[in-house]
C-alpha cells in the first residue's frame, strides 16, 4: 500500500501491488486451511495468481511504451492523457 | 524444527518486503520481492498448498519476476540507478552460489534429508526387541518404535427420518471440521453411507489417508479417543443431538515404526524375518504428507533449478545488452 502510493516509479507501484495480492492470496489459504476447510481458498488462490501475471505483463507493456514515447516511466510525470 | 524454519521464513519475508518497498534501487526492490515471494512459497507448503506453492514459484519467482527485471532493465536508462555490480563483490557472489549449489545437491543426494518410514506388522510382538537389536549394529536403522495403530473409525449417527445426499455431505463436512479442530490434521472422511440395516442410520468413517498411524510420536491414551468421541459427538448443527450415537472402532494392532531405512534393510526385515511391510513412506522431515515436497521432491528440484538458471540468464543478457 505504501509502495503504491508513495513511489514514483511505475515499475516499484507494480512490485507494490505484486505484494499485496500476495498478502491476500496467503490469507485466503490460511484461512482455507485452519478454519473454513475445503480447498476453495486454493482455487482463488491460483485465480488471483493468474490475474497477478496478467496484470504485471500488461502493466510492464505499457510501462516499457510509456517509456519510449516520454522517456520517463513516473507516473507523476504522464500528463498526456489529462484534458 | 520446523516452527523455527517456519519463523525463520516469517521474519525474512518481512524484512525482505520492508526492503521492497523501502529501497531506493529499484533492482534492490526486485530482488528483494523475489526472496518474499519465495518465502510465500513456503508458507503455502507450510499451509498443505504444494499445489499452489509450485505455482507461486514458477509463476512469480520464474515468470512474473523475469518480465519486472526485464522491464526495469529496458527502463534503466535514464534513471540514476547502478545495475553494474562491483567486481569486488564478484567473488562473494561465487562462494553464497557454489554453497548453495553445495546444500542443493546435499539435500537431493543425502539419505540424511530424507525420512523414511516404514510400517511393519509385527504379528508375534517379538519383532521389535529382534529389530531393535539389529538397529544398534545397522546404522541405517534409525528409530524403532512400536506403536498401536489406529486404523479407522467409525462413527454412527441416527436420525429421525432418513437423511438425503446433502444432508450426508453436509454432515461428512461438520466430521471433518471436527476433527481438524480436534488437531488430528491427517484424518480424512473417506466415507458416508447409510448405515447398515437401517436407512435412518449413517456411518461415516474416518481414516488417515496415507499412513495409517494417529501421530508417529507417540501413543493415543484413553483421554485422547475420549476427548475425540466427546468432540465427535458435538459436531452436527442441524441434526439432532440426542439422537447421535458415535461408535468409534479402535482395532489396535501392534506395528513397527522404522524411520531412515535404505532398501537393504527393509529387503533384510521383509525376506530374513518374514515381515509385512504396510505402508513405506519417503519425505522430509515435518512437511507431512506433502507429496511434492516428499516423494517427488527430487523433480521438483530440478525444475526450480531450472527456473533459477532461466533467470540468472535473463539477468545476465539483459546487462550486457542494455547497460554498456
Amino acid at each position: 500500500m505504501y509502495a503504491v502510493l508513495t513511489r514514483r516509479n511505475a515499475i516499484a507501484i507494480l512490485m507494490g501491488t505484486e505484494l499485496i495480492l500476495n498478502a491476500a492470496n496467503l490469507n485466503f489459504v490460511a484461512f482455507t486451511r485452519y478454519i473454513v476447510g475445503g480447498v476453495a481458498g486454493q482455487m482463488i488462490a491460483v485465480f488471483v495468481i493468474v490475474l497477478a501475471a496478467a496484470e504485471a505483463a500488461v502493466a510492464l507493456a505499457i510501462i516499457l511504451t510509456l517509456y519510449q514515447e516520454m522517456n520517463t516511466i513516473s507516473p507523476d510525470e504522464t500528463q498526456e492523457l489529462k484534458g | 524444527m520446523s516452527s523455527v524454519i517456519f519463523y525463520g521464513f516469517a521474519f525474512l519475508a518481512i524484512v525482505t518486503a520492508l526492503v521492497v518497498v523501502t529501497s531506493r534501487n529499484v533492482v534492490h526492490s526486485a530482488f528483494a520481492l523475489m526472496v518474499t515471494l519465495f518465502c510465500v512459497a513456503a508458507f503455502y507448503v507450510y499451509l498443505d498448498a504444494d499445489f499452489l506453492a509450485a505455482i507461486q514459484l514458477i509463476v512469480y519467482v520464474g515468470g512474473i519476476l523475469v518480465l519486472v527485471l526485464f522491464g526495469v532493465m529496458m527502463t534503466s536508462g535514464r534513471l540514476d540507478m547502478k545495475l553494474r555490480a562491483d567486481a569486488g563483490l564478484i567473488a562473494p557472489a561465487v562462494i553464497v552460489g557454489l554453497l548453495l549449489m553445495g546444500l542443493l545437491l546435499y539435500v537431493a543426494r543425502s539419505d540424511s534429508a530424507w525420512k523414511r518410514q516404514i510400517l511393519v506388522e509385527d504379528a508375534s510382538q517379538q519383532a521389535a526387541s529382534h529389530i531393535a537389536e539389529q538397529a544398534k549394529s545397522h546404522t541405517e536403522l534409525k528409530a524403532v518404535r512400536t506403536t498401536p495403530v489406529v486404523r479407522r473409525f467409525t462413527a454412527s449417527y441416527s436420525f429421525s427420518e432418513a437423511p438425503d445426499a446433502s444432508a450426508r455431505q453436509m454432515l461428512s463436512r461438520h466430521v471433518e471440521d471436527t476433527i481438524r479442530k480436534t488437531g488430528l490434521t491427517r484424518l480424512y472422511v473417506t466415507s458416508v453411507r447409510s448405515g447398515r440395516g437401517s436407512d435412518r442410520r449413517i456411518e461415516v468413517a474416518v481414516e488417515k489417508r496415507r499412513t495409517t498411524l494417529m501421530d508417529p510420536t507417540r501413543n493415543l491414551s484413553a483421554e485422547e479417543l475420549d476427548a475425540m468421541t466427546q468432540a465427535l459427538t458435538s459436531v452436527i448443527p442441524g441434526f439432532v443431538p440426542e439422537s447421535v450415537q458415535v461408535v468409534i472402532a479402535v482395532e489396535p494392532v501392534h506395528m513397527l515404526l522404522i524411520e531412515g531405512v535404505t532398501d537393504q534393510a527393509v529387503s533384510r526385515l521383509t525376506e530374513d524375518m518374514g515381515l509385512r511391510v504396510v505402508e513405506d513412506e519417503k519425505g522430509v522431515v515435518g512437511l507431512g504428507d506433502s507429496v511434492m515436497m516428499g516423494e517427488y521432491l527430487l523433480p521438483f528440484e530440478v525444475t526450480g533449478l531450472l527456473l533459477l538458471v532461466a533467470l540468472i540468464g535473463a539477468a545476465v543478457i539483459s546487462r550486457k545488452g542494455v547497460v554498456v
